[in-house]
């Protein structure tokens, strides 16, 4: 009997800790919204002024990080319970199926927490870096934003470290705010059409644009070299479709790069490697590739491009690259998202070394896209382009004076654009 | 885990799937079709990097086991001689014309040309077969004990076909000697819980010790010895030499901790090949703790039939610098090996000598030591670090860019080093280096206890495997990279 009310006791116990900590979430979700107003009024303007571009309201912000507060912490004490009743049920056994049962329980669980974790905009905001945050970090921090972000017309930039250069969203929202509508930058440095296909699958999930907005050039489509993207942002139910665009094509796929994304999509802790590395290890190690490629670039600028434009090339990368596009535009028309293809440029020195018959192909691509439906424009960006011609700081990137002038002239031009 | 590339690498996928097939196949069988399997097993490893290399191996192991044989059939006759030299010709033959063949040919040729003369040597063009020097030296051992009478040869073909291709530790070692692991193959082996668990950490810390420290540092040092180690033009570049010395320890006994462990599940033991090396304070105390297997190879087998140090202090640096110069060689073709295995020869000398004239301090008795024996303790392990990052910059320049030569970078970086010329810049590799290499002077210093994981409280395993996996699945490098020694 004795033995019994001890037992009860302990019951009891549990019980009261589960019902305390369901009443303080609770609590805590019933005041997040007076806290976030709360919070608006002490920082909103310091957020506005951190944050910039990357969030349209600082109200929501705060609201959406108090609720993600109350999400961590509900998932901690699952997790913690399940812990507590799988510690004791794994003391039944003995020897190597203990040890492995324990193993398999801890890195399990920590990936599940991650699982959770990465769907919150406060998770990611701990490792950003500023200049030196991982793109990956700034790719997910403001998917989640303009995820978060409602009663907003909302619009996302995709492309390679081009569009980047080309279109700066700080300068772009004060016009589209007044029309209320709200555009974020989601570019991935080295992205090819593949890859822009990829990221906007996976923003389309988060962010659900309604128009997109795509900086494309003879990098996009012709540029044969690698990208990390594809190391992040392929889904097992992506190959299916990939593999259906033309089978011959495949070779052109990093499958090595797919591997590493798919096992990321599978265990959040891998998909994380990048900001653990930069925060334990530092931010040189995760830019010493690129640190070594510019080491390894000739300082003077035309062979430079001489050897740059031996990169580009047409055939089956270039075809593969044309039927990812296609795929993506057809996307996009499927959900009734407008997108707006800007066709630009590569630095002009590097055209004459460039194959002739690349330019025209592309051109003819987007006219064909264009008139293939209503929801997709094509510009030129030659008429955001001042008209002493765009400076470029290197092969591919425009200088920040152009970056100004075609930031500005692109948002008048949306701003008169329906969407 | 594991690596993502399809190479027979023990990071990669196909080892992983390889060595599963194997446990699940190896635990059904008796102890006579345990051997056979895994001597197909071996030979389908071995055969996975190029099928022609099996050829090899079967010759050079048929060779010894029939010079085994004739070695102790010929009792004290004149006749045992025949058989071992025939044995040491064919497997340093192999050895010579794989390894050594086009080396010797250029030398000869840069030699002649020293004295104005021309003349055009011909140069095998042959592919390096993986582990040829592992496996010749490990094979050679058995008829050398043979013929000094320290082991009866086996009468098993098989299991001597095995004793030199176990695949765990076919490629890059331990070098085993035959009285050690041929017991193993001949006797039924039991597999206790403590083993496997043993082996299971050992895997995971040979997991971590080479795609986290090695590879990590790797590209650090990649990078600095790219650019000539003339980043910062001041003592900062050190630091790619120090991400060298990490990474090769890293990579080499991270390879040695998953033979073993996967060695121990299979119910093998193989030696110890790494302690604590980057934390002594002298060369011979250095090689008690690096590369045992080898070390001792030479010891036994060069180094003590030379006449070791019983003729006297002369013939003893003599035998010192000889056995350490071709200690180098093992390493590989390249005068940058020969070089650090000088080095190695002459710092030993150097330290016999101060040790009969002491100049040295000794060493404390346990239990002695005050603080400042802790100090100039602790002072001595880093000033032999250092002595040590020497020889790795002697040796890391054999696999210099090809616009480098040795000694003109050599003498750049001796003199850009005696800049003590700090900018913000130079720190940015201080991190990693100094995280890295604290995690593997971490691994050294508690050595004896990471031997010993079956002994630790069964919730500490549990925890230190988790907290292992975690470091190994963020930090890891997974592109498939190959081990350094693999080239050896």
């Amino acid at each position: 009997m004795m033995i019994q009310r001890v037992q009860w006791n302990h019951v009891l116990t549990k019980c009261l800790w589960i019902l305390a900590l369901i009443s303080l979430m609770c609590l805590w979700l019933g005041i997040a919204e007076w806290m976030a107003h709360i919070a608006d009024r002490l920082a909103g303007d310091l957020v506005r002024r951190a944050l910039g571009a990357k969030i349209y309201s600082s109200l929501e912000f705060f609201e959406n990080r108090f609720q993600e507060v109350f999400k961590i912490l509900f998932l901690m004490c699952v997790l913690g319970l399940i812990y507590f009743y799988v510690a004791v049920y794994s003391r039944r056994w003995n020897g190597i199926r203990c040890l492995l049962f324990r193993v398999g329980i801890g890195f399990v669980g920590v990936n599940v927490l991650l699982a959770g974790l990465i769907h919150t905009g406060l998770f990611w905001g701990l490792w950003i870096r500023g200049e030196k945050s991982v793109n990956l970090v700034n790719w997910q921090f403001k998917s989640i934003l303009a995820r978060d972000t409602h009663d907003v017309t909302k619009g996302i930039i995709l492309g390679s470290s081009q569009a980047r250069a080309q279109l700066d969203e700080e300068l772009i929202n004060p016009t589209l705010s007044k029309r209320q509508a709200w555009l974020w930058e989601l570019h991935f440095p080295g992205s090819m059409a593949l890859e822009i296909n990829l990221i906007f699958r996976r923003a389309f999930q988060l962010a659900a644009p309604s128009f997109v907005v795509c900086y494309v050039s003879e990098g996009t489509f012709f540029q044969n070299t690698g990208t990390t993207a594809q190391g992040y942002f392929v889904h097992v139910s992506d190959l299916p479709r990939i593999l259906s665009w033309n089978p011959s094509y495949t070779h052109v796929i990093d499958w090595l790069q797919v591997r590493y994304s798919i096992l990321g999509q599978f265990v959040p802790l891998y998909y994380l490697r990048e900001p653990v590395v930069q925060s334990i290890l530092g931010a040189s190690m995760t830019h010493i590739d690129q640190r070594r490629h510019d080491n390894s670039l000739d300082s003077d600028l035309m062979s430079r491009a001489r050897s740059f434009a031996q990169l580009y090339s047409s055939g089956p990368n270039s075809h593969f690259q044309f039927l990812a596009f296609q795929d993506f535009a057809s996307l996009c028309v499927q959900r009734n998202i407008r997108l707006i293809v800007i066709q630009g440029n590569l630095n002009p020195i590097v055209d004459s070394f460039l194959p002739p018959e690349i330019r025209p192909r592309m051109e003819n691509f987007l006219a064909e896209l264009d008139a293939s439906s209503d929801l997709i424009t094509v510009v030129d960006a030659q008429q955001f382009t001042p008209d002493s011609g765009a400076v470029y700081s290197d092969l591919t990137h425009v200088d920040t004076a152009t970056q100004h002038y075609f930031s500005t002239q692109f948002a008048e031009w949306l701003d008169k654009f329906p969407f | 885990m594991g690596g993502l590339a399809l190479e027979m690498v023990f990071s990669s996928v196909t080892f992983l799937i390889f060595l599963t097939v194997v446990l699940l196949v190896y635990f059904r069988l008796d102890h006579r079709r345990q051997n056979y399997f895994l001597l197909v097993a071996s030979y389908v490893f071995y055969g996975w990097w190029d099928v022609r290399f099996l050829l090899l191996i079967f010759i050079s192991s048929s060779v010894d086991y029939f010079c085994g044989l004739r070695i102790a059939a010929a009792g004290p006759s004149k006749q045992r001689q025949y058989y071992v030299w025939l044995s040491l010709v064919v497997n340093l033959g192999f050895i010579c014309v794989f390894k050594y063949f086009n080396f010797f040919a250029d030398s000869f040729e840069q030699f002649l040309g020293l004295f104005g003369m021309q003349a055009d040597m011909p140069t095998l063009r042959i592919i390096l077969p993986v582990g040829i020097s592992f496996y010749t030296f490990q094979s050679l051992s058995y008829t050398l004990d043979v013929y000094r009478n320290q082991l009866q040869p086996t009468r098993s073909f098989p299991n001597y076909l095995l004793y030199v291709s176990f695949f765990p530790q076919l490629v890059a070692g331990p070098i085993e000697r035959a009285s050690r692991l041929l017991p193993q193959c001949e006797s039924p082996r039991t597999i206790h819980y403590s083993e496997i668990t043993n082996g299971i950490w050992l895997i995971g810390l040979g997991f971590f010790k080479k795609v986290v420290i090695a590879d990590r540092l790797g590209a650090v040092a990649d990078y600095g010895f790219s650019s000539g180690l003339a980043h910062y033009g001041s003592a900062a570049d050190w630091i790619f030499v120090y991400a060298f010395a990490f990474q090769i320890y890293g990579d080499f006994s991270g390879y040695s901790d998953i033979a073993r462990g996967v060695s121990k599940v299979l119910g093998f033991d193989l030696m110890v090949n790494f302690r604590a090396p980057y934390l002594v304070k002298s060369p011979s105390a250095f090689w008690q703790n690096w590369h045992i297997s080898l070390s001792t190879w030479l010891r036994d087998y060069l180094y003590i039939p030379l006449g070791g140090n019983r003729l006297g202090s002369w013939k003893t640096y003599r035998n010192l610098l000889l056995t350490m110069l071709l200690g180098g060689l093992w390493h590989g073709a390249d005068f940058a090996f020969l070089l650090w295995g000088l080095f190695h020869g002459l710092i030993l000398i150097v330290h016999r000598l101060c040790t009969a004239h002491h100049v040295l301090p000794s060493p404390p008795s346990p239990g002695t030591g005050n603080r400042l024996s802790r100090f100039s303790h602790v002072v001595g392990i880093i000033a032999f670090f250092q002595v040590t990052c020497f020889g790795w910059l002697l040796f890391r320049t054999g696999t210099l860019p090809e616009n480098f030569s040795q000694a003109g970078f050599l003498q750049s970086f001796l003199q850009a080093s005696l800049k003590w010329d700090f900018s913000p810049d130079s720190a940015e590799f201080l991190q990693p280096v100094l995280l890295l290499g604290a995690m593997a002077m971490i691994c050294q210093w508690r050595h004896e206890s990471m031997h010993r994981f079956s002994q630790w409280k069964p919730s500490d395993q549990a925890k230190a495997i988790v907290v292992l996996l975690l470091l190994i699945t963020t930090l890891g490098v997974f592109d498939g990279s190959q081990f350094i020694y693999f080239q050896f």
